[in-house]
């Protein structure tokens, strides 16, 4: 069709005199100075940190004209050592993602059918509240809605909305990740400690893949130490990265890196290896750990773990020989099988005994540098109710099942609670199975802050099912994520690049303090938890039924302590409150991105005559008594665990350096160097199966089952299979992984580690067939 | 290049389509979408006689699958520096390009407005605004800016923006209402048919 311009006017109904159709909806307004507009005119570098995983490296943001080009790391920020990894750069783009969430959205249709309404915040807020109070009244009970969040420096302030409505059920990451690692290390030396990988001579590895995985500190150490002689020894099921560079490199049968550690215990101590002065001075339990490991020689080792005798002698030697710089790294790597508190303390007592502890290479408990903390008071409510994941013991028995336990005696394991839950973190799968059991009581409000749980905790299926009990679910998050794809209420949060982040002590060997401010404006209408928060608890302040079960003295501290005197407050006043014992604090971390007292590392603190070690006899346990008196074992015992069967294969996970969880497969500039995962398949397995490199394979388990394409290398054992997290997406908003690749969360089985209320992600046992 | 101007009664047509295309391109508050449902003759006009205006609360959710949760590989961008950049970032070189336009109209965004210069909207309702203000002070920058916007922003992507809107929203409001802008821009009336400029 051509518009002549008879045509054109004659279709033009729309009139030549009509009034301006616009009136009060006009978006311009008239400029009174004009804004920078040419590309390049005026750059400014402003210091901040990342956010991209945990690790809030320093960065330095190149901002063009308002527009950030480019993040580039920051030499003076001692912690990240100068270094920015690949996520770290791409972090660059993801404030201009033109799929992360911009406004508040409100579910019209069913959930997950993707049909939403945008409205305000005020509305958001109203919307919020008035369902926090509807649940509260309607099961009498604060914990009936469940809050779950992850690491992050805005978290504090999600937990001014929890801790305004009063329920005790908060969940948090650590049970996905490394709970296991913190308890068992927690309970031998009293503190979850770091590895001096800059100075240690002798490294042992077991599973953290610190070449790839997430690019840390400790990665960079390692990476520029190793040249200099340390040596490494590192195991794990997988050929890794890390394993490239390793001086040795053994493919260790999965579930049994306790039995290893064990038999080097049982070296050192019969060949007189151990630190005798230290062992004496700051250690209880040595007699019965001696008594414990006189069996488990190198040959009892070869057997379970398929290791060499003669080489676990060796390490066992030069570990002890390069003692106290010797370390077995106890940094990051998931909780994989269901006793490995169990290992965990197994390494930690092979540290102790060779006094390995507060030196320079070896262990050392983190440091801190001390912040004026605010200390907020959150009223006492009536009706709240203990969390589910503390008392639900029928719930956790059903996913401790005999067939991963078995045999039972001799595990140490509880088998109807957990026995050291943190009081935020909770156990994500003991938690949910109690949600779904309805016990001890319903749960029916779930609110969650930047966690994913339909990606990364196991068993999808499981996942969904809690999602469908809730009357009300809202999700806080920068993109759509699969959890927020089911919400009913979605609120958009700023990017770290775009707001301030209140100042946070990175504890280490190295100790800073850090804070994020505002690399460019917020774009679009998302808000940070700080404004989240303060627009929620005023919401909440406006309905008399929520505050009807707390004294009114309570709740007026609670509006002077947090509303008035933080969140109606600029967040800069409380980030300088928090710096104010350190004069100038504020504006050189304004300037240069981190803080700290010395550069120096911090050594030796609890070998001062006089410290007292946070365990219950004050020495170092290797004997612990706390697990006596909780009916565990208190020694770092082995135990037969589950394996394969003919036909089936240990599905194992591992992360990949370009990647956060589940967190940044959307990321173009990432998504470029991995556009969807493949399952690794050792080479002469998938000759048995008749699968070919590229075919696309069914891997399935208990939970579920996922179609896949086949990486067919020798970088795997015969009886394990891997793929990355990340894939096969349910939310058609990260687009660049809908429906690409396997998602892990589908196939893994929720087991249970009941010490530390951890997932054990190695327990899953999956066939794999090809698509005919 | 020079642009020729032609008589008043276009313009103010021309100007009151541009802002109707401009709001059916943004999201559909009460507000908008009452001038939408008021208008809908007008837009029928010019899309399509089978257009109608499905209840707020579906075009609401409509507006937001299309251009807020774009889905799978070809989602519909609403913001053009993305088509002009052939990149999928926002705030790239391009849209500094719509700025630099807006500027030197001597116009800002105002403060409720969260969405970037470049989403279409936006666009459309500058290219009313030049027209607009050319007709209340006949200083022919209006029209030289029109131009810019037009041609050199708007024609440029609109291929791209009208494919992904055939893709995704095949016969719903939207698709008819982008037909119908193509309709329009394609052939806003040059001097030789009598019309409202032409390009020398």
């Amino acid at each position: 069709m051509k518009l002549s311009r008879r045509k054109f006017l004659k279709v033009g109904g729309i009139g030549a005199t009509s009034a301006c159709l616009l009136g009060s909806l006009g978006s311009f307004k008239i400029a009174h100075s004009k804004s920078p507009t040419y590309m390049g005119k005026k750059k400014e570098y402003i210091a901040s940190n990342c956010g991209m995983c945990v690790n809030k490296c320093g960065i330095i943001a190149e901002v063009i004209d308002g527009r950030l080009h480019k993040i580039n790391p920051n030499p003076k920020h001692i912690k990240s050592r100068g270094m920015l990894c690949a996520k770290g750069n791409a972090g660059a783009t993801i404030p201009y993602s033109p799929e992360r969430l911009k406004r508040p959205l409100l579910r019209v249709g069913q959930r997950g059918e993707g049909k939403w309404k945008e409205i305000s915040w005020d509305e958001a807020f109203k919307i919020f509240a008035e369902n926090l109070a509807k649940i509260k009244e309607k099961y009498k009970n604060r914990s009936a809605v469940a809050f779950a969040s992850t690491e992050g420096l805005q978290e504090e302030f999600f937990y001014y909305i929890v801790n305004a409505y009063g329920s005790l059920n908060t969940v948090r990451h650590p049970t996905l990740c490394l709970s296991t690692n913190i308890q068992g290390w927690s309970s031998v030396f009293g503190v979850y400690p770091d590895a001096d990988l800059m100075n240690a001579e002798y490294i042992i590895m077991l599973g953290s893949d610190r070449a790839a995985s997430f690019i840390t500190p400790d990665s960079v150490d390692f990476i520029k130490n190793r040249p200099k002689g340390q040596k490494l020894i590192y195991l794990d099921p997988r050929f890794t990265p890390t394993a490239a560079k390793a001086d040795k490199w053994y493919p260790i049968k999965p579930r049994t890196d306790s039995a290893f550690i064990l038999a080097l215990m049982h070296v050192i101590i019969k060949e007189d290896l151990y630190d005798k002065e230290f062992v004496e001075k700051y250690t209880v339990g040595f007699e019965e750990l001696k008594e414990y490991v006189k069996d488990k020689t190198p040959e009892w080792a070869e057997e379970k773990t398929e290791i060499p005798a003669k080489d676990i002698y060796e390490i066992a030697r030069e570990f002890a020989k390069h003692a106290p710089r010797s370390v077995v790294y106890p940094g990051r790597r998931s909780s994989f099988y269901v006793n490995e508190v169990y290992f965990r303390r197994a390494c930690a007592c092979l540290v102790a005994i060779c006094g390995c502890w507060d030196v320079e290479g070896g262990v050392v408990p983190k440091s801190s540098i001390k912040l004026n903390t605010h200390v907020p008071t959150f009223p006492f409510f009536e009706l709240a109710e203990q969390r589910v994941d503390k008392s639900a013991a029928a719930s956790i028995k059903k996913v401790v099942p005999d067939s991963v336990m078995c045999p039972l005696v001799g595990t140490g394991l509880p088998e109807d609670s957990c026995s050291f839950l943190s009081e935020k973190d909770g156990s994500w799968i003991a938690f949910r199975e109690a949600i779904l059991n309805d016990e001890p009581y319903p749960v029916r409000g779930f609110v969650c802050f930047k966690q994913n749980p339909m990606q990364s905790v196991p068993n999808q299926k499981k996942t969904l099912d809690m999602l469908k009990k809730m009357e009300f679910i809202c999700v806080i998050d920068i993109q759509m994520s699969d959890t927020a794809w089911f919400a009913d209420l979605v609120l958009p949060h700023t990017t770290y690049l775009e707001s301030w982040d209140p100042a946070h002590n990175i504890g280490g060997i190295w100790p800073i303090v850090v804070f994020r401010q505002p690399v460019i404006k917020p774009l679009f209408d998302a808000k940070p938890m700080f404004e989240i928060a303060k627009g929620v608890i005023h919401e909440m302040l406006k309905i008399p039924s929520l505050w009807d079960d707390t004294d009114k003295e309570g709740l007026e501290e609670f509006k002077r302590s947090v509303v008035q005197e933080v969140l109606d407050k600029p967040i800069e006043e409380y980030i300088k409150k928090q710096l104010s014992i350190y004069p100038g604090a504020f504006e050189r971390i304004k300037k240069e991105g981190c803080f700290y007292l010395t550069d120096k590392g911090q050594y030796g603190k609890t070998r001062k005559p006089g410290f007292r070690f946070k365990t219950a006899t004050g020495k170092i346990e290797l004997y612990s008594e706390r697990y006596a008196k909780m009916g565990l074992d208190p020694l770092p015992i082995y135990c037969e665990g589950n394996m394969p069967k003919e036909g089936q294969y240990r599905f194992i996970v591992g992360r990949v350096a370009w990647h956060t969880h589940s967190s940044t497969q959307n990321i173009p500039y990432l998504w470029e160097i991995q556009k969807e995962n493949y399952v690794w398949i050792n080479t002469d397995e998938a000759k048995k199966l008749g699968i070919k490199e590229g075919d696309y394979v069914i891997i399935k388990s208990n939970a579920g089952e996922q179609k896949v394409r086949a990486h067919v290398t020798d970088k795997i054992r015969q009886d394990c299979v891997y793929y990355e997290n990340g894939y096969n997406r349910l939310s058609p908003q990260m687009s660049l992984v809908y429906k690409k690749g396997a998602s892990e969360a589908v196939v893994l089985e929720d087991y249970l580690d009941t010490i530390s209320g951890s997932v054990a992600m190695h327990e899953t046992m999956v066939t794999i067939e090809k698509v005919k | 290049m020079e642009v020729v101007v032609d008589n008043l009664e276009t313009l103010n047509i021309m100007r009151n389509y541009f802002y109707l295309f401009s709001l059916c391109f943004r999201y559909p508050t009460n507000e908008v979408y009452e001038i939408l449902d008021t208008n809908i003759d007008n837009l029928k006009n010019v899309c399509c006689n089978h257009l109608t205006l499905p209840p707020i609360d579906e075009l609401q959710s409509l507006y937001i699958s299309l251009f807020v949760n774009n889905n799978g590989f070809l989602p519909v961008i609403p913001y053009l520096s993305c088509y002009l950049d052939n990149n999928y970032v926002l705030y790239g070189k391009s849209h500094f390009e719509i700025k630099k336009i807006f500027n030197e109209l001597g116009i800002c965004l105002k403060e409720e407005v969260k969405e970037p210069e470049d989403h279409i909207y936006l666009i459309l309702e500058a290219l009313g605004f030049c027209l607009e203000n050319y007709i209340n002070s006949s200083k022919k920058r209006y029209i030289d800016l029109f131009h810019k916007l037009y041609r050199d922003i708007l024609l440029k992507v609109f291929p791209n923006f009208l494919k992904a809107v055939e893709y995704y929203g095949k016969n719903s409001f939207y698709y008819f209402v982008t037909k119908g802008l193509k309709e329009f821009l394609y052939n806003i009336p040059t001097k030789d048919s009598g019309g409202f400029y032409e390009v020398k």
